[in-house]
């Protein structure tokens, strides 16, 4: 039996990354060897300048690991979180090569184009 | 260690939060929780509002985990399964002879092998096809029921809602078919579909039987006996109905979708 990814553009939808994912991965990027559930947490609110929930985090992660993005360990927990291991996340080179074709993208399509869109008014016919 | 880290959120909230995780992310997530709860949030809203904050995370926890709930309920659908073959077998013996009891037996081992290994879809078209043979199998399940109790009742309805009961996996392997360009996939949607159905007319099929059989002044009191019959009967065989029609769906669903092609598509795989 052959099992093939074929229609749909499921293969490129795996590898096509959104906001909030490239906010974590970046998060993880930044934090380095600090790379926590609790610390992305606040990397990514600070980021994204609005409240998220822990739960989102966990779950993006989770997924990213599932597509072979980052990888995780588990680590020593602290008395803050009553010696609860911590599980320390770490980018891979595809969760780097993913987040260097997510810029491009982004710069393509706004090439050409200045940035901030500034009174932007509809010249159609209506 | 100052009086915020010493701090608790709701205990009840935390041992929600355990019981929706396994044990190794319990550990590592509730530590997140439990450290942002007492680094940040406490300080800054007060301790109710925090109590707020940590609640509201677990249940967007709970609603997240939903999808892992998928492979929970087929779980508690085939234990309580079990049970109900159990005590049915009890309460009327010789229901199931040695030879049936037995494959139902494997039956609900294979169902139970399935849900436990491979609701966790590892790829894309994994997750697609769980998805599709879950809600299909939610239809499927839900028109065999209305379809009996409605044919049982005298109502005409219900042989045209039953027809539609069994021509939905063909619709459903078609649909996997055009999707995702595999028979294979149309196949295992009927499979998926066939487990979820099943369960959903066993338990409706039992609990049909058990209130008549409880309610007096019905003539049939050994109705259970019956509806457990029929019950397995639509469990098991009309599952393997499910993933043949599926799979003959999957095939016209691909055939249909290369009608009109050009020669130059690039050939896909089918299985």
């Amino acid at each position: 039996m052959t099992f093939v990814c074929t229609a749909y553009n499921i293969g490129e939808m795996a590898e096509t990354l959104g906001t909030f994912e490239q906010a974590v991965l970046l998060a993880i990027v930044r934090l380095g060897e600090d790379a926590y559930g609790r610390g992305i947490l606040r990397e990514v609110q600070e980021r994204l300048e609005r409240d998220v929930a822990a739960g989102a985090i966990h779950a993006t992660l989770e997924r990213l690991e599932g597509k072979g993005l980052i990888r995780s360990r588990i680590g020593l927990g602290t008395p803050i979180r009553d010696g609860r291991a911590k599980r320390f996340y770490r980018l891979e080179p595809a969760g780097a090569a993913a987040l260097n074709d997510a810029r491009a993208a982004v710069k393509n399509i706004w090439r050409g184009i200045r940035y901030p869109l500034k009174g932007f008014v509809w010249m159609g016919t209506r | 260690m100052d009086g915020h880290e010493i701090a608790r959120p709701p205990r009840w909230a935390d041992a929600l939060l355990r019981t929706c995780l396994s044990a190794e992310e319990a550990e590592t997530q509730s530590g997140d929780l439990l450290e942002a709860y007492r680094d940040s949030i406490l300080p800054r809203r007060g301790r109710l509002s925090a109590d707020l904050w940590f609640a509201r995370q677990v249940a967007g926890y709970m609603w997240r985990a939903r999808g892992m709930g998928r492979r929970n309920w087929m779980l508690a659908g085939l234990a309580l399964s079990a049970v109900t073959i159990v005590v049915s077998v009890l309460v009327y013996p010789g229901v199931l002879a040695g030879s049936a009891a037995a494959k139902v037996a494997v039956g609900l081992l294979i169902y139970a092998y399935a849900a436990v290994f491979h609701t966790r879809p590892a790829t894309p078209e994994a997750a697609v096809i769980l998805s599709l043979g879950s809600k299909y199998g939610l239809s499927i399940g839900s028109l065999w029921v209305l379809g009996v109790l409605l044919t049982s009742s005298g109502v005409g309805l219900g042989v045209a809602i039953l027809l539609c009961a069994f021509l939905v996996p063909l619709v459903a392997g078609a649909h996997a078919g055009i999707k995702l360009w595999r028979v294979g996939a149309g196949m295992l949607v009927g499979f998926w579909s066939s487990l979820v159905s099943g369960l959903i007319v066993f338990h409706g099929f039992m609990a049909y039987g058990y209130v008549l059989a409880f309610i007096s002044g019905i003539p049939d009191a050994e109705f259970p006996r019956k509806t457990l019959g029929g019950g397995l009967f639509l469990m098991f065989l009309g599952g393997a109905d499910a993933v043949i029609a599926a799979t003959i769906g999957g095939l016209a669903g691909i055939l249909l979708a290369r009608t009109g092609r050009s020669p130059k598509e690039p050939r896909r795989v089918l299985w």
